[in-house]
């Protein structure tokens, strides 16, 4: 199965950036407002902050509840919906791991940030297919974040 | 019985058909879902345990209170209420 592109915009991209280094040590999370649906390109119009209210912030993350609450009201006023998530893994690797598989929904775009030593070192996304995950290429990124 | 709105957000629609709310009459958050049980069992899988209990990781909100909050399943429901599922969003 081909997997659509993501577009982000410069100002999600910065908001994943500038919050993912900002957390380093621990892991920044949050949600992606836009358009999209089955094999059509993904269009993100914001990424949102959420709180990570995991026990254990420098290996896991898990929304707040109630941010993601927010989000879908939101994004519903506005005429869009939430199309995925974005974290940040703060050993460098925008790979997703096993226990972001575990926890994966599908139909949803996973962007992950590659952040090591509080610089943001890559940034790939990435959608369940037949359960496994495959990348999602974004739109204009060839995964690779240069320095400001 | 009341009218009310459940909202589905878009991790749980592929489990109820692509839809993002379905219209019902019930009582209760237990009412609710046990009739949506009937035409979506995917989706009330990833709501209930086998034995009936709210998963650990799954949040009904209604009146935008977390049910955990109110009376749990019971929490009785009144025209106009909107329930809403939100899974957890989580990973490592």
């Amino acid at each position: 199965m081909r997997v659509p592109r993501i577009r982000l915009p410069a100002g999600a991209l910065r908001t994943i950036r500038e919050l993912g280094e900002t957390a380093w040590p621990h892991e920044a999370c949050g949600l992606l407002e836009g358009i999209g649906g089955p094999g059509v390109l993904v269009r993100v119009a914001r990424a949102l902050p959420c709180r990570n209210v995991h026990a254990t912030p420098s290996v896991r993350y898990t929304i707040d509840p109630e941010d993601f609450l927010r989000a879908e009201h939101e994004a519903r006023a506005r005429g869009l919906m939430i199309v995925g998530t974005w974290h940040s893994h703060p050993h460098g690797d925008a790979r997703p791991s096993a226990t972001d598989l575990a926890e994966a929904w599908p139909g949803w775009s996973y962007v992950i940030a590659g952040v090591t030593n509080a610089r943001m070192q890559s940034l790939r996304c990435w959608r369940l297919v037949d359960e496994r995950f495959a990348e999602q290429p974004i739109a204009g990124n060839s995964g690779e974040v240069h320095s400001r | 019985m009341a009218d009310v709105t459940l909202r589905i957000p878009t991790p749980l629609q592929p489990y109820a058909g692509g839809r993002g709310q379905i219209a019902l009459q019930a009582d209760s958050v237990d009412e609710l879902l046990s009739q949506v049980a009937s035409d979506y069992p995917p989706l009330v899988q990833r709501i209930r345990t086998r034995d009936g209990q709210l998963r650990p990781y799954v949040n009904v909100f209604v009146r935008r209170t977390d049910i955990r909050q109110l009376d749990g399943l019971s929490t009785s429901l009144s025209d106009g209420d909107e329930v809403i599922v939100m899974p957890s969003v989580a990973g490592g």
